[in-house]
């Protein structure tokens, strides 16, 4: 069977202590192609070094759009502090540079998802409809109660932004396969709340499990590459035992629809 | 292209080359997992291409293993051949031990599974009735690991006290993959197990360059993770055709080959 693959959850580009080299684009295209991937929604990783998120974003957007099929996923970040430009003007910069959906980092980039600090930039993705990826390791520690093992589990953080700007769309990211008890009535309250499988979405037919309760359309496939080792994610998607529609609309449809709907 | 890669691109089952998990569960696991019934199990194998499953139970780390080994044996003789068992134990005392290894060795057994949560190192005394066991029959030993030194110490005191035993490291290089690389190196009867959840990128790759493809093994931890996913590891890994086959196949079947000669032999 044939299925259409966007990868959701991917990357280049960044450097990680200890390296000599950056992950080159080259690195991540060979395994697109080996995969038989079309295409990829592309962030700036490992993200580690990077702090120059305005020349990181540039440098993102100008690579992306010399290849077919990779779409520039861009961090924003609350100006409050003076260091970036106004909310308005970051969006206004990542559509024009083709982003497909833009990553908030709270935790890494020092803010809390609290809506006196960050009212205006949710609202502006909100009025433009942009796709929004929070990766678990980046949310404040708003509640730890699966403890250190997993580095804590801010998933009320998330469901607090997506009901109070509901026409926001949410992608969560780098979930441990634990939390399903706590994902799927999540994604069942706040339709706006979608996940990406990359990467630790691990669990024996957690897939079918998401799609027998919601439907397919709130979940994206996604690798989680350099971090995962790709065709994980694209074996579980293929062998999953759910409808073709589902595996297609998993596989690329639904971010397609996401993307679509972005008011550029 | 019809590498096994590219036919599990297309979804179709791997059924031709024997997959073999050595890794896998009954009972809740607590993580969210389903509690899936051994019919499932097979359903899911099937789906995939994957001849066998030896499974031990989940309450492994928890208390009344026995309950659990009932459940497996129940499960061995509704699909015999399909899914083999790991004997649990708790290290109660030796006596109790040896009592719960010889009952279901005796019932068809393949091998026996030990997991540290239960705050016992592998060395404990009252493990060593069911060791001597498993190394008298040339059973594979699978023993949780999560790269801690201490634990790859008390693995390698294992590995040369039972020469005869099989002993597979799981989640051989969540942590640590130094430690497992020298470990197996030193042991000729240690094989690398890469059941992991997060399933580094590369990993699998690393570890044939290091110790050879004929020291690695597919395990799955499935009813905790999923063998679709665990299986792209192994067919996504850099590595020859042959090599993905030993691993998710030949390696474990020399394994069982060597339990069965020992039972045709006694």
């Amino acid at each position: 069977m044939t299925v259409r693959l966007i990868d959701a959850y991917t990357g280049f580009g960044g450097i990680a202590p200890g390296e000599r080299e950056h992950l080159p684009l080259d690195e991540m295209r060979a395994y697109l192609a080996e995969l038989d991937i079309d295409g990829a929604l592309a962030r700036t990783v490992p993200e580690d070094m990077e702090r120059d998120w305005l020349s990181a974003n540039d440098i993102l957007y100008r690579l992306c759009g010399e290849h077919d099929g990779l779409i520039p996923c861009p961090v924003l970040i609350p100006p409050t502090a003076g260091d970036y430009p106004p909310e308005h003007e970051q969006v206004d910069r990542a559509l024009a540079g083709g982003a497909g959906a833009v990553q908030l980092r709270p935790k890494a980039d020092n803010w809390p998802i609290l809506d006196w600090v960050c009212r205006p930039l949710i609202q502006a993705l909100q009025e433009r409809r942009v796709p929004v990826f929070l990766h678990e390791r980046d949310l404040p520690l708003a509640d730890v109660p699966f403890g250190d093992a997993h580095s804590g589990v801010p998933l009320a953080a998330a469901a607090d932004l997506a009901g109070a700007y509901p026409d926001l769309p949410i992608i969560l990211a780098g979930f441990h396969y634990s939390l399903m008890r706590t994902l799927l009535p999540l994604m069942r309250t706040f339709r706006n709340v979608h996940m990406t499988t990359g990467y630790n979405f691990a669990v024996h037919r957690g897939l079918e499990h998401l799609v027998r309760e919601l439907g397919p359309e709130q979940i994206l496939f996604g690798t989680g590459f350099p971090v995962a080792e790709p065709a994980m994610y694209v074996t579980q998607l293929m062998y999953a035992d759910i409808a073709d529609d589902a595996r297609a609309a998993i596989g690329s449809g639904n971010l397609d629809r996401l993307m679509k709907g972005i008011v550029r | 292209m019809n590498t096994l890669l590219a036919r599990a691109r297309r979804g179709e089952p791997l059924d031709d080359i024997g997959i073999i998990d050595v890794h896998g569960h009954l009972g809740r696991i607590g993580c969210s997992a389903p509690c899936a019934a051994p019919d499932e199990m097979i359903d899911e194998m099937d789906r995939l291409g994957i001849e066998s499953v030896i499974v031990s139970h989940s309450r492994c780390i928890s208390t009344r293993p026995d309950e659990g080994n009932v459940q497996v044996l129940q499960a061995m003789r509704a699909h015999p051949g399909r899914i083999l068992g790991y004997v649990i134990v708790h290290p109660r005392s030796a006596e109790w031990v040896e009592g719960q290894m010889t009952r279901y060795v005796e019932r068809g057994f393949t091998g026996l599974k030990l997991h540290n949560a239960n705050g016992f190192p592998y060395t404990d005394d009252a493990y060593r009735p069911a060791l001597a066991i498993a190394n008298e029959r040339h059973m594979p030993v699978l023993l949780h690991t999560w790269g801690q030194p201490e634990v790859l110490a008390e693995c390698r005191t294992l590995a040369e006290r039972y020469p005869d035993a099989t002993l597979l490291l799981a989640h051989a290089g969540v942590a640590n993959e130094p430690g497992y690389i020298e470990l197996a190196k030193n042991a000729p009867n240690v094989m690398l197990d890469v059941a992991v959840s997060r399933g580094w990128r590369g990993l699998v790759q690393r570890l044939v360059e290091a110790v050879g493809a004929h020291r690695v093994i597919w395990g799955s931890d499935t009813f905790l993770l999923g063998q679709a996913h665990q299986l792209g590891k192994v067919l996504g890994a850099g590595i020859s055709d042959e090599d993905k086959v030993k691993i998710l196949s030949g390696n474990a079947r020399r394994v069982l080959d060597r339990v069965n000669a020992r039972r045709r032999q006694s």
